[in-house]
């Protein structure tokens, strides 16, 4: 299917019908009576109408009884039309009562997938990629993890169909069959010909299909109006869509220039097809065995047996397109995981743990150096440590490789002794009440925010918020906790700010209430005052607990007892804050830059910091 | 009278629809789609009528010269016909690819035009919600306009050709009229078809109303639970960054719950609609079944009675369904027009809202020297729809060439100040002067064009950096990098694998750069800078950057402002340091004014400021160790 050689799926057709079957089978069984009904009707209707007409001319050569006629033209004309009506009421019943489960099925499996697999998988780009093609099986109607289920039914009723009226053509002539069916198959593969073309050639378009939406549904943004207003970018926006649109529009009319070719080559077919039915029947008709009813009958077989022996070909490429897709979507459900999932020692089960780096490093795949080079620390319960360094320092990756986000390429994580990889990687989590920089709000009330569970404690839930300095604005909501947050979701609910936002992020961390608390830049949004008020409460806050203060403003570590100095993927420095101003290395050098502007004078004496005078760092 | 002045208005409102699908170059696709249509009539009518020719030929003389002169014509015709239709149904493909597009920009390029503050009103943005999930869940609207031509041409030429062909049928008179063959060979069989037919009508409307309340009633019900599981599904669950909170917290079982919830809510909603849906399907699909039978009856009674052919049995039932169907789609086409209006209407409501901002003439004094002045006289706002006044009695002078820092806690008027300043927002009260004239008075584009603002939430769009940053397809590569250097991105730039056309994030380029915040940050300083602007805002430009680089950007600060009158918001007051004066906010007001060094002095909200950060840097608390 793909240009160049593609790895064989994991999963054969077979395995995917099977697979497909099975969650109809444990989910909405009934589809399997309505599609056969259904499959049977879709035969019956067409057929029925094919004998109609013939039969009328048949009857009124043999000058029957009106009341005979009649009687057989209603038989037969109700027929198809209680056939007909049974289909497509069997066909909406299996569509709107339960082919509505398939996606909402496959998708709880695929959400499943990605909320929970190893962490470090979401940077693979094999399993990105894997996991991007997974809207094909999901997106939308016409998706395979639902389309596939009237695939199947489809093959079978074109099967069927084939059967019914080879039946009728063998009757007359093997060889006229014959003949019909191989022009059909030419038809067919002249047509996939062209749908060859488009897959080969689709990438020439749909990065600029991609960029068309991306402008179309960015530019009218409201959260980015203010930029496109002041730096007058509607012309530019604009400009590179009249760009894209004039490329796509050229390669939609190559595509359909190479549709109309195989429309020819097919209407062609056809025209030999019927030329030659034509011609058997006549000389039939002329010799005296074919008279005006069989020719009837008979040029209609022809006819929906090759649409059924088409419709047979056409399922089946299509039910193979859709089995590739299934089978990415399987391999990436079943996308190996390493960190421990179940089994695995229990947790240490007392209040004071002590959690160790052992000479850690860690690279990221393909990276040419480490990004955490040989470190090794202790965070102990009742000790209030800080990390800090420059931006891209290795401060992050760390604490990732703490709480067992990642797994170190070399060295060891140990809790209490233990290497952490033998206890069970879901409960080791519950360990950490954690804040990271991009943190962000869910679309939950605001009080689920703060618990993430669907049964709070709504009084530690208060109290959380008062901790975090965000009780007040919490209770000025209109609907105080129970209000929803994301106003772009909930009409009725609201944006908290940047700020404030911080703020649940605290609220949440502590509510979790683990014995090992990790805050990454937790304040970057807040005002000055907000800031202090974090800073004078956190012994509080982290007592009994250890804890980790990561920032890039120093006047966080005063507050902590020990100062790590992370550069370059290593600890450079280690001590209290005035050990490390004492020793005047790279700690005091920063922390001289950040206090210079808070000091005295900046453009004075002290370190001679002013920004008019200062070399670059 | 008043149904037809609406009559008149509907039609005018669709034509208007069609104008403004011309407009946006559509013309060629409706031009295509009609002529593919009509072409898509003729091969069924062709077919009924030589099968008809030939079946009597068969029936009757079976001349073989004819037979072979019949067969040839009718499959030449076809194929003729069908090479037709299919040139033309590809040409309307190739545009049709666009059509999506196209309508869609329409919408796009309001949001474009409008006035700030109604880009920013939820109320507009759930109108324009409401009408595109109309047009992707069932069509309603410009969309429409561009189906009905589909299905028009069509019907029109089948329901004609159909009528031609069936014509012969009840022209003939029966010759041996007796009993039920009689009756129904007479004009009352044809009274029946007719009754049949104007019964079906009857039932499509029925259907069509079921079927458009019943939807509306299922998208009003799972728009919410659409929009749910649109954000746990795509967001959260494809978004890696919250990945950490998600495992940490074992959110898993809670987003769960919430998509389960929401999926239930659009599977009930659905199966309450299943028995609409049951009897729409079984009324649209009974009645054509019902015609057609009919049809036979009246024409085997015809024939039975000798008043056609027998080879024309199949010409008369086919040519009469023929005539019913698109007789019916005719119909339905005019309803669905009718019943589009509304929509339009509601469309029309969108693109006509006026941009209400007074909108200026005068140019705007090209100088030199920069030499602007900007005067807050007395202002205060309120965000349309509140009753709070983000911001009260504002007297402020910016003078040339100042640096001002703007400081306060979260929400006392920082940012709305400066939107005020670049006039996103009029003043509810006072007014805002420039070089002495009411900033209304100028033209907005040239006034708007004498800001470069870094915005605390700014947005880099996906494209190569070089356009990112000069905000055009065509720039000055000199210019840009230039200011790419001022804003200390030359490092970074020089990394990156195709410069200044290298694509800023991974959406359209595998090889695209994800910028750090720090220096997305960096980029959008540098946007400001390429701008060249004579006022330079900068809304918390450092929030995301290290020491060393906030260092760098406010040891640069004097650099990069150069001439320019700039305006600096931010939390770490130690920029303050860098400014000529110091604006003090505090729930709206301005409450101190005046140079960090008599501030600091000063008891008040600066002095609460500057202490409570300060505190953490000064010497003696340096040496005491923890507080």
């Amino acid at each position: 299917m793909n240009k160049g050689a593609k790895p064989k799926p994991r999963y054969s057709m077979g395995s995917d019908i099977h697979f497909l079957l099975r969650v109809a089978w444990e989910n909405f069984r009934p589809i399997y009576f309505w599609s056969v009904l259904a499959v049977i009707l879709q035969t019956a209707a067409p057929f029925l109408a094919m004998l109609l007409p013939s039969r009328i001319i048949a009857l009124l050569g043999q000058g029957v009884s009106f009341e005979r006629l009649c009687a057989e033209v209603l038989l037969l004309a109700l027929g198809v039309m209680a056939c007909g009506t049974g289909r497509a009421l069997a066909e909406e019943h299996i569509d709107s009562r339960h082919l509505i489960r398939p996606r909402e099925i496959l998708s709880l499996m695929s959400d499943q997938k990605l909320l929970t697999t190893d962490y470090p998988n979401g940077e693979d780009q094999a399993f990105l990629t894997a996991a991007g093609k997974k809207g094909e099986v999901i997106n939308n109607n016409g998706a395979a993890g639902e389309e596939t289920y009237r695939t199947l039914r489809r093959l079978l009723g074109a099967c069927l169909g084939l059967a019914a009226y080879g039946a009728v053509l063998w009757g007359l002539s093997p060889w006229l069959m014959a003949g019909v069916g191989a022009l059909t198959c030419l038809g067919f593969f002249t047509r996939r010909g062209a749908s060859g073309w488009v897959f080969r050639n689709r990438d020439n378009w749909t990065p600029l299909e991609r960029k068309m939406r991306y402008i179309d549904r960015e530019a009218g943004d409201y959260r980015y109006a203010k930029d496109v207003r002041l730096f007058g970018m509607s012309r530019w926006l604009l400009d590179l869509y009249q760009s894209f649109f004039r490329l796509r529009l050229g390669w939609a009319s190559k595509q359909g220039w190479v549709e109309f070719a195989a429309d020819a080559a097919d209407a062609l077919i056809t025209f030999l097809r019927e030329g030659g039915a034509y011609a058997w029947l006549l000389s039939g008709a002329v010799a005296g065995s074919v008279d005006a009813a069989a020719f009837v009958l008979y040029f209609g077989a022809v006819g929906n047996f090759s649409g059924q022996l088409m419709a047979c070909l056409q399922e089946f490429s299509i039910l193979y397109t859709e089995h590739l897709q299934l089978a990415a979507f399987r391999e990436f459900l079943d996308w190996p995981e390493r960190f421990r999932r179940e089994g695995g020692r229990p947790l240490p089960k007392k209040r004071d743990h002590e959690l160790i780096l052992k000479d850690v490093s860690f690279r990221y795949p393909g990276a040419e150096a480490d990004s955490v080079h040989h470190v090794s620390l202790t965070l102990r319960t009742g000790e209030k440590t800080a990390l800090v360094g420059l931006n891209g320092a290795g401060k992050s990756t760390l604490v990732k490789l703490l709480c067992g986000l990642y797994d170190p390429t070399e060295g060891q994580v140990l809790l209490d002794g233990i290497p952490i990889t033998e206890f069970n990687r879901e409960e080791y989590y519950t360990l950490f009440s954690a804040v990271f920089q991009e943190s962000g709000a869910r679309a939950y009330s605001l009080e689920e925010n703060v618990a993430l569970s669907d049964k709070p404690d709504r009084q530690r839930v208060i109290d959380c918020l008062e901790l975090a300095g965000l009780r007040e604005k919490a209770e000025s909501l209109p609907k105080g906790l129970d209000t929803k947050l994301m106003k772009y979701i909930w009409h009725e609910g609201v944006d908290l700010s940047g700020g404030e936002v911080q703020k649940l992020m605290l609220a949440r961390a502590l509510y979790k209430d683990g014995p090992i608390i990790l805050l990454d830049e937790p304040t970057a949004a807040l005002d000055p005052i907000a800031e202090a008020e974090l800073y004078e409460k956190y012994s509080g806050l982290t007592a009994g607990k250890a804890s980790l203060y990561i920032s890039h403003r120093l006047s966080s570590t005063r507050f902590c007892d020990r100062v790590l100095f992370l550069e370059h993927g290593e600890i450079v420095e280690e001590g209290s804050h005035r050990e490390l101003l004492e020793k005047r290395g790279k700690y005091y050098e920063l922390y001289e830059i950040q206090s210079a502007y808070y000091r005295g004078n900046p453009t004075g004496e002290e370190g001679g910091l002013g920004y008019e005078e200062v070399e670059p760092v | 009278m008043k149904k037809w002045s609406q009559f008149k208005e509907d039609v005018g409102l669709t034509i208007r629809g069609y104008r403004l699908l011309i407009r946006q170059g559509m013309g060629p696709l409706l031009a295509y789609r009609g002529a593919a249509s009509a072409v898509k009539a003729v091969p069924p009518l062709v077919n009924l009528y030589f099968s008809g020719l030939l079946l009597n030929e068969l029936a009757g003389p079976r001349e073989p010269q004819r037979l072979i002169w019949l067969a040839a014509l009718a499959a030449v015709s076809n194929l003729l016909l069908t090479l037709l239709g299919s040139l033309l149904q590809r040409r309307m493909d190739a545009r049709n690819a666009m059509s999506y597009h196209s309508i869609s920009m329409v919408y796009t390029k309001k949001l474009l035009s409008m006035d700030y503050e109604d880009v920013e009103d939820t109320r507009v943005h759930e109108h324009l919600e409401q009408m595109r999930e109309l047009q992707n869940w069932q069509g309603w609207g410009l969309g429409k306009l561009c189906f009905a031509i589909e299905e028009y041409p069509q019907s029109l030429v089948g329901v004609m050709g159909s009528a031609a062909l069936a014509f012969g049928l009840f022209a003939a008179p029966a010759q041996k009229a007796e009993g039920l063959a009689g009756v129904l060979a007479s004009p009352w069989g044809a009274l029946l078809l007719a009754g049949l037919m104007g019964a079906s009508c009857l039932v499509f409307k029925k259907c069509a109303q079921l079927l458009g309340s019943t939807l509306e009633d299922f998208s009003k019900s799972a728009t919410l639970a659409n929009r749910l599981f649109t954000y746990f599904r795509g967001t959260l669950a494809g978004d890696h960054k919250q990945g950490k909170d998600v495992r940490l917290y074992g959110e898993a079982p809670m987003a769960r719950h919430a998509v389960e919830e929401s999926d239930r809510e659009i599977v009930h909603s659905l199966w309450r609609a299943e028995k609409n849906f049951l009897a729409v399907t079984g009324g649209q699909t009974a009645f054509p079944y019902l015609i057609s039978c009919a049809a036979y009856l009246v024409v085997a009674a015809k024939a039975w009675c000798g008043a056609i052919e027998l080879g024309s049995v199949v010409l008369c039932a086919g040519a009469v369904s023929q005539f019913a169907a698109n007789f019916q789609k005719l119909v339905d086409g005019f309803s669905a027009l009718a019943a589009n209006v509304p929509h339009l209407r509601s469309t029309f409501q969108f693109l006509d809202m006026p941009n209400r901002k007074y909108q200026g003439t005068l140019p705007t004094e090209k100088r030199e020297d920069n030499d602007y002045l900007i005067e807050f006289h007395d202002v205060s706002f309120q965000y349309p729809g509140t009753t709070d006044w983000a911001i009260r009695h504002l007297n402020l002078t910016l003078k040339i060439g100042e640096r001002l820092a703007v400081v306060g806690r979260n929400g006392s008027g920082k940012t709305t100040m400066t939107k005020l300043l670049c006039r996103l927002y009029d003043p509810t009260e006072g007014y805002i002067t420039l070089n002495g004239i009411d900033i209304k008075k100028y033209n907005y584009q040239e006034y708007m064009a004498l800001f470069s603002v870094v915005f605390q939430d700014f947005h880099l769009f996906s494209f190569p950096l070089g356009q990112a940053v000069a905000a055009s397809m065509k720039y000055d590569r000199a210019a840009v990098e230039e200011a790419l250097v001022q804003a200390g991105l030359e490092e970074r730039r020089q990394s990156m694998p195709q410069g200044l056309d290298t694509y800023l994030n991974k959406d359209f380029d595998k090889s695209g750069v994800e910028l750090s915040g720090g220096e997305a940050q960096k980029t959008a300083i540098a946007r400001a800078l390429y701008k060249s602007a004579p006022f330079l805002v900068l809304d918390e430009p450092t929030a995301a950057l290290d020491p060393i680089a906030e260092y760098e950007v406010y040891r640069r600060f004097g650099e990069i402002a150069g001439q320019k009158t700039a305006v600096c918001i931010s939390h770490r007051l130690s920029s303050c340091r860098f400014c000529d004066r110091i604006a003090v906010f505090e729930k709206g007001r301005l409450v101190q004014l005046g140079s960090h060094d008599r501030l600091v002095e000063e008891d008040g909200a600066y002095q609460r400021l500057w202490r409570a950060q300060a505190k953490y840097y000064d010497e003696k608390g340096a040496l005491q160790g923890a507080i």
